[in-house]
């Protein structure tokens, strides 16, 4: 799955919620009705699976982006560690790949980004299946840059620190401050029912990221001896940023 | 409506906010001009109306910088010092709004820390440019606007950048400007020493005073050629000019060859003929019995000649420019190019000068003396035979070796590094043909490249020594040009077929393909 993809099924999901809520409410009949508490709406283990826009106004991102979006597919989890009457605290982790491809005058470019970012969370039940939340998750982003140089004749790319990253490539800081809100698709209204929940997610911010040189380097028998680095200035994967998430709980 | 309200959310955000800066999708062009100057390299980057500047602080290290040109790059050239560049644009056309740019001339000096040095807005698109070899103007001329003048050149003062350019209007008689020739200072009878700036049209010659752009509009004279011996109109190919005789403010001279016509027109720039001019014209005509390929004025222990080489004859027509009278030289050959090098020379004549005969057409070179000196006769022809006919004489720069000049002839595998002092020659072999000589702004150096190949060689001109240089990549220029500390570099120019450019730097003095540096992708650095 393609993080292009992965909207086109974020989509499908949240259009088709409305639906399968109603069919969910059929089923529960009056037990569920008669149920009081948020229980497991509220305490519980959450994955999910969505996808991440960043809108990167930094000119560093230029190169490899026709426009200013970053889309990413972005898997994580989450549990509720303290509750108490509608608020609740959770903590959570997400991870975030995306790739961005483009020419840079006439250069093919890619740029692969992942961001790995755990979470506090703050929740706040307006009702047992609608909530909304705050995050802050602190992070690290590795981002690969490179580019098929023609008058090289190979690939030149960013490069990590020699000898401590173990991916050899750049990482860079990050926080995600995001609000969002949460609504169960599809699930038994009592609270204390153990079955899976389907809940939609959709959640805005911005999301910082520290600045890595573009220094794309190469090496290797298909290029010439000793080729210096070409500077591309900074990049800094940091805007206004948005997810929509598919999430089951349990 | 729900549902297109999230489809509505989902397409901005699928699509992203924005577009990116159109740089990275300017054009590259393969073939865009690149020159070498003294300390840099210069790259016209079209697509992004900008010059890249190349310098080498210290090492191989590459320094860029971009300044901004006008948009829409017609051409570009260097001055004859190799110290500026000067690119002519023609802006945005038609202009609709106050930020549409209007057609400029950029100069942008090339030493180790380039600046642009002038900015000249000009009326309309103008695609020609002629520089002074003297540094001192640049005209561009050959209007293309909705209503053109052909005759119209604008003049920029390079010495007086806050002057306006002036524009001119050729009086010409139909014709429109296919050349232009900047004298050197004439003396005239009234008046301080001036230059002129020579027109060459399809059918007449204009010369005009250069003249501070202050001062009053300049005196023209245009000299209609006489019909060729067919009957058409004569048309100006070459013109040449001396000053004369020194302390004769009345002997300063311009001479004309005309195409397909036997016949040279001399101007005479003599005494006034009223109070309101400075000199008058006098113009004589003298056949030298077949159609020259070449004049040149030259100083003979006779006096002031006017040498125009007859080819088809086999002879060299010495015509005096007071009487007009022909006298004709034999030549072993039938030379068509003539350069003068007597200041090349360690040991200069008194009087007369020295001048190196060439033909593309036939090999060999000839040394001309055209006065009386040690050990030679008077107006001697000494043949010199070579493998390979002359297509170009090169002068190396600077004193050091400044007595040697380079024979060449693209279509020939040898060269030959003739020496004017000891008249020896040296052949150089090159693998195959159609190699490119350059030669390093300090003269101590020649390169040799195949263009398209990785065949690049240098060679010393202190002992003739030749250094193989193979390339990693193709390449399309060589440039040695001065580091900003201290030393020389050469930097080899690579051009993929998609027009980005790569380049590969190694050291000048001691070229060593193990220690290179290689740039990639030049036009995407610079900021």
């Amino acid at each position: 799955m393609t993080p292009r993809s992965v909207p086109l099924l974020t989509l499908a999901l949240l259009l088709a919620a409305p639906a399968l809520h109603a069919q969910a409410d059929e089923g529960a009949g009056p037990r569920a009705s008669a149920s009081a508490g948020l229980g497991t709406h509220q305490t519980h283990w959450r994955a999910e699976l969505g996808t991440r826009v960043t809108f990167v106004k930094h000119a560093g991102y230029d190169p490899f982006s026709t426009n200013d979006a970053l889309t990413q597919v972005s898997l994580g989890g989450a549990r509720t560690l303290w509750a108490s009457g509608p608020l609740s605290y959770a903590v959570s982790f997400h991870w975030d790949y995306g790739e961005a491809h483009a020419t840079a005058r006439g250069e093919a470019t890619q740029l692969y980004a992942h961001r790995i970012a755990p979470g506090a969370e703050a929740r706040w039940h307006f009702l047992p299946q609608l909530y909304a939340y705050g995050r802050v998750a602190p992070g690290l982003m590795s981002i690969r840059s490179e580019l098929q140089s023609t008058p090289a004749g190979g690939t030149l790319e960013t490069r990590g620190p020699a000898g401590w990253s173990p991916l050899d490539v750049p990482w860079v800081p990050t926080l995600d401050l995001l609000v969002g809100a949460a609504v169960e698709a599809l699930g038994n209204r009592s609270g204390s029912s153990r079955d899976v929940r389907l809940w939609l997610l959709a959640e805005g911010g911005y999301g910082w990221a520290g600045a890595t040189d573009l220094q794309l380097q190469g090496e290797g028998d298909a290029l010439p001896q000793r080729v210096a680095a070409l500077d591309l200035g900074e990049l800094a994967l940091r805007g206004a940023t948005f997810r929509i998430s598919a999430a089951a709980t349990f | 409506m729900k549902r297109s309200a999230c489809l509505g959310l989902f397409g901005v955000l699928a699509s992203g906010c924005g577009g990116r800066d159109p740089a990275w999708d300017a054009p590259t062009a393969v073939g865009a001009p690149a020159y070498g100057l003294t300390a840099s390299v210069a790259l016209i980057d079209a697509g992004r109306d900008r010059a890249l500047f190349l310098t080498v602080p210290a090492g191989h290290e590459i320094e860029a910088r971009a300044f901004a040109v006008g948009h829409h790059v017609v051409t570009s050239a260097v001055s004859a010092a190799r110290d500026r560049l000067f690119v002519l644009s023609a802006g945005d056309t038609p202009r609709r709004t106050s930020s549409d740019q209007a057609p400029s001339l950029t100069v942008i000096d090339g030493s180790t820390v380039p600046r642009v040095v002038l900015r000249a807005e000009l009326g309309d698109p103008l695609d020609g440019l002629a520089l002074d070899p003297e540094g001192r103007w640049a005209v561009a001329y050959a209007a293309s606007g909705v209503v053109v003048n052909p005759n119209e050149l604008v003049l920029v003062d390079l010495d007086h950048p806050e002057h306006e350019p002036r524009s001119v209007t050729l009086r010409s008689r139909g014709g429109h400007p296919e050349r232009l020739t900047f004298t050197s200072a004439l003396h005239v009878p009234v008046g301080d020493p001036r230059r002129f700036l020579i027109a060459e049209t399809d059918q007449d010659v204009t010369f005009f005073e250069l003249v501070d752009l202050d001062q009053p509009e300049s005196a023209q004279v245009t000299v209609t050629l006489p019909r060729t011996s067919t009957g058409g109109l004569g048309r100006p190919a070459e013109v040449t000019w001396h000053d004369g005789a020194e302390g004769d403010v009345t002997d300063a001279r311009i001479a004309i060859r005309l195409q397909d016509d036997p016949n040279v027109v001399l101007l005479e720039l003599g005494e006034p003929r009223d109070a309101e001019h400075d000199f008058s014209t006098t113009i004589n005509v003298a056949d030298v019995g077949g159609v020259p390929s070449s004049v040149e004025f030259v100083n003979t222990d006779g006096g002031l000649r006017v040498a125009a080489l007859v080819p088809t004859q086999g002879i060299a027509a010495l015509i005096d420019p007071t009487t007009s009278i022909v006298e004709g030289v034999e030549l072993p050959k039938g030379y068509s190019r003539i350069t003068r090098v007597t200041s090349s020379l360690a040991q200069k004549p008194d009087q007369a000068d020295v001048a190196l005969l060439y033909s593309p057409d036939a090999k060999g070179v000839a040394f001309w003396s055209l006065g009386r000196t040690t050990g030679a006769p008077f107006r001697s022809v000494e043949a010199y035979d070579l493998a390979i006919s002359v297509d170009r004489v090169l002068d190396v720069p600077g004193a050091e070796h400044g007595a040697l000049k380079l024979l060449v002839n693209p279509d020939e595998r040898e060269l030959y590094v003739f020496d004017l002092d000891d008249r020896g020659s040296s052949p150089l072999f090159a693998t195959s043909s159609g190699f490119e000589l350059s030669l390093s702004p300090d003269g101590e150096r020649a390169w040799a490249l195949r263009p398209g190949t990785t065949d690049v060689a240098s060679v010393s001109l202190d002992d003739l020594h030749p250094q193989s240089v193979v390339a990693e990549r193709d390449v399309y220029g060589v440039f040695d040009f001065a580091r900003t500390r201290a030393g020389h570099v050469a930097l080899l120019l690579h051009v993929s077929p998609g027009g980005a450019l790569g380049a590969t730097v190694l050291d000048a003095e001691a070229p060593d393909t193990a220690r290179t540096t290689f740039y990639p992708d030049l036009l995407l650095g610079a900021p």
